[in-house]
């Protein structure tokens, strides 16, 4: 299966630390009860990254934008067989084995290829689809690429990660091999000639061309060992109880060849998907893109003044066990990127307490912020003049009062221009929470290029509503600044 | 005879191993004006910071009822600023408060009066320094002899036993000296105690009943001011006053 993204190595280098962080460890075998766990519950969660058409992706029905696909019908199917209510959880592709290591989800039913790398990390059950591999193609160039072969030579186009990339390599050395994260980019470029053919699950490109009229396809021609090619549902380790329980589900769907049936329901959403694609009829998308954007922001500006308020205070003590957590705090978070950040608190923190993504997120962002806003806070107290603080000794005030009343107001106004450029780029780095799944414009905006199949119109748009938002975020901050200067 | 309000015992200063006091002992009377003169850099600041705990002597004491200021609590020091007022060379007034806010401030927060009542109060301060029109103007649109007016003011609105001023007229244009003078001049007349760290050698000599002639972070000479600028005893009083006259 094709979609592997930045989270596995991720993955990797996080796991570890969470569950150190959660007090957890995957148990063995012996006291197994995966499965008993999520019949106690009543609920089965599973982690899936809906832009995969046909696998998983959105599609509107009846009004409202739900998770359709294979793999979607594929966990319907098990939780019916376990007696227990499905919940279907999005997230980015490389965060869904993660939520499995964790606990987060029980499982994860994503398009995944049961590799053995990633074997190292979770359980796999049956493989319940094998499509095999193909190249998409311009249909203009469908005489000249009559079959996989005369692609030797040719620019080759497969998806960061991917078993397609680990097999273009392997059987493509002569040809000029690139890569990219999303698949939609490599069709995009496919069909500005900018790529030649683009490898990917038979399936996926069947679709493809379906959707697209300049699309072909020619089959790939590998010889694979099915047991690396198909797609399997991922545990976490020690889960055999509830993987015999899969099993016998997906020897269900095999025995009646059930999955012929979901990419057909798969591409019945498809065709609805892509009968009106213009940017309008997806309104819906955007919008909620967008209040999740304004959510994550609006709160976090707010929490990561109060914090960082809170933190530069403690970091101008003369207390060390105030100003070294401070200093520490303030270290640690502005050394280390945002993206493992959010994942850690979504993972790591959310293995203690039961978070939802958006509030994981919005703490992360806040969390993250606080830091910058203490430091910008800092550099304001700091330029003002001695004499503040000493005329306000002089009548008397403590300590607080001279922060309330006298360096905080006028420090707030020598740096409103920094704390601004701060609340932009909350607005616009925000965008980092779309890999645990929160649907803010990012996601929404994957969810669509999904959906369409167009690379450029809805980036188009959200790059206009990101403008909008920053805009009228600056004339907002602005027209502060002119009230804090009077006269 | 008259009552000391404050005692200083064998004051020292030091910063980075450079001893800018080197034992000032002395008292400020109550009811009375003293004026601290002295060569740039003689310790004259720095004698009234250390005073009033702005920046701590590095030793002796500073007596202030009955009590050793610098082995008093944080508490206590809190307290101070209600009872030892200070008026800075360059004001320091709160840019973000309107005039009227600067003076009521302390009396709201410190001594917890009802803002009526602080108003009141501060309307009476500032009419006492001629700036009751500007109670609602933002400092940035004073002038600078306007400014001290202000903080004059707002020092005043404690209440203060005494009351220092660090070089009040230094930071002004020669045009705005004499409104400031003046109010000082005033609160003299109605016997506050002060403390004044000046280079108006006219003024000190009109308003001082007792002058430190101040070097080397030494008091070299002191008198009344009468006696002090007409018949100096120590060599380095008369040449210092010989110079200054003759600017």
């Amino acid at each position: 299966m094709g979609k592997t993204k930045i989270g596995s190595m991720l993955a990797i280098l996080l796991v570890p630390f969470m569950m150190l962080f959660a007090g957890m460890g995957t148990t063995a075998s012996a006291d197994d009860n995966s499965l008993q766990k999520i019949k106690d519950a009543g609920v089965l969660k599973v982690a899936t990254s809906p832009d995969y058409p046909p696998f998983e992706f959105r599609a509107t029905i009846n009004g409202k934008s739900e998770d359709v696909g294979m793999d979607i019908e594929v966990a319907k199917q098990i939780a019916k067989d376990l007696g227990v209510k499905l919940k279907i959880m999005n997230m980015d592709f490389g965060s869904t084995l993660v939520a499995v290591q964790t606990g987060k989800v029980d499982m994860a039913i994503t398009g995944v290829n049961p590799t053995e790398e990633r074997r190292q990390s979770v359980d796999f059950s049956d493989i319940y689809y094998n499509g095999g591999q193909s190249f998409l193609i311009q249909k203009k160039d469908a005489k000249k690429y009559k079959s996989a072969k005369a692609l030797h030579g040719a620019k080759i186009g497969t998806q960061t990660g991917s078993l397609q990339q680990t097999l273009s390599k392997k059987y493509f050395s002569d040809s000029t091999l690139s890569s990219m994260e999303k698949t939609p980019n490599l069709v995009f470029a496919l069909k500005s000639g900018k790529l030649d053919a683009v490898g990917v699950e038979t399936p996926v490109a069947a679709t493809y061309v379906e959707n697209n009229k300049d699309l072909a396809m020619v089959n790939a021609g590998y010889t694979l060992d099915k047991n690396e090619t198909g797609a399997a549902v991922a545990f976490a380790k020690g889960s055999d109880s509830l993987a015999a329980a899969v099993n016998k589900s997906i020897a269900k769907i095999q025995k009646h060849h059930l999955t012929d049936d979901y990419l057909k329901t798969a591409a019945k959403y498809m065709k609805d998907n892509t009968k009106d694609t213009s940017m309008m009829h997806y309104w819906k998308y955007f919008y909620n893109g967008f209040l999740n954007t304004t959510l994550i922001a609006v709160v976090a500006v707010i929490f990561g003044i109060l914090l960082g308020i809170l933190l530069v205070l403690m970091k101008l003590s003369a207390w060390k066990v105030l100003s070294w957590p401070a200093t520490a705090y303030i270290e640690i978070v502005r050394g280390t990127p945002m993206m493992v950040q959010v994942l850690l608190v979504y993972f790591g923190l959310g293995a203690i307490i039961n978070l939802p993504a958006l509030l994981a997120g919005i703490i992360a962002v806040a969390l993250n912020s606080a830091a910058y806003v203490a430091e910008i806070i800092r550099g304001g107290i700091n330029s003002l003049d001695k004499g503040q603080k000493e005329a306000a000794q002089s009548i008397g005030l403590n300590k607080v009062d001279t922060m309330r009343f006298v360096i905080l107001p006028q420090a707030f106004k020598n740096i409103w221009p920094s704390l601004g450029n701060e609340f932009i780029s909350v607005v616009k780095e925000s965008s980092i929470v779309s890999i645990i799944g929160v649907s803010d414009l990012i996601y929404q905006l994957n969810v669509v290029r999904a959906d369409t199949y167009r690379a450029v119109a809805p980036i188009v748009v959200v790059m206009v509503i990101y403008f909008l938002m920053t805009f009228t975020l600056t004339r907002l901050l602005n027209h502060f600044e002119r009230k804090m200067n009077h006269d | 005879m008259t009552k000391a309000a404050i005692e200083l015992k064998d004051i020292t200063k030091e910063f980075n191993g450079n001893q800018v006091l080197k034992g000032i002992n002395g008292e400020i009377d109550e009811g009375q004006v003293l004026a601290i003169i002295g060569p740039s850099g003689s310790g004259k600041s720095t004698l009234l910071r250390a005073v009033n705990q702005l920046a701590a002597p590095s030793s002796g004491s500073v007596v202030f009822e009955g009590q050793d200021l610098t082995k008093a609590g944080k508490q206590s020091l809190n307290h101070l600023g209600e009872k030892i007022g200070m008026v800075f060379q360059s004001f320091n007034l709160f840019p973000n408060h309107t005039v009227l806010d600067n003076v009521t401030l302390g009396p709201r927060r410190v001594k917890k009066l009802s803002d009526e009542q602080a108003n009141q109060e501060a309307m009476h301060y500032l009419k006492q320094v001629g700036m009751e029109e500007k109670a609602n103007a933002y400092p940035d649109s004073l002038s600078g002899g306007q400014k001290q007016r202000v903080a004059i003011a707002r020092a005043l609105a404690m209440q203060p036993k005494v009351l220092f001023f660090d070089e009040p007229t230094s930071a002004l244009d020669p045009e705005n000296v004499g409104e400031v003078l003046k109010v000082i001049q005033q609160l003299a007349s109605e016997k506050m105690t002060m403390v004044i760290v000046t280079h108006e050698m006219h003024f000190a000599k009109q308003v001082a009943d007792k002058i430190w002639f101040m070097a080397d972070g030494q008091i070299v000479e002191e008198n009344d001011a009468e006696s002090l600028f007409s018949h100096p005893k120590k060599e380095k009083t008369k040449h210092f006053i010989k110079q200054v006259l003759m600017d």
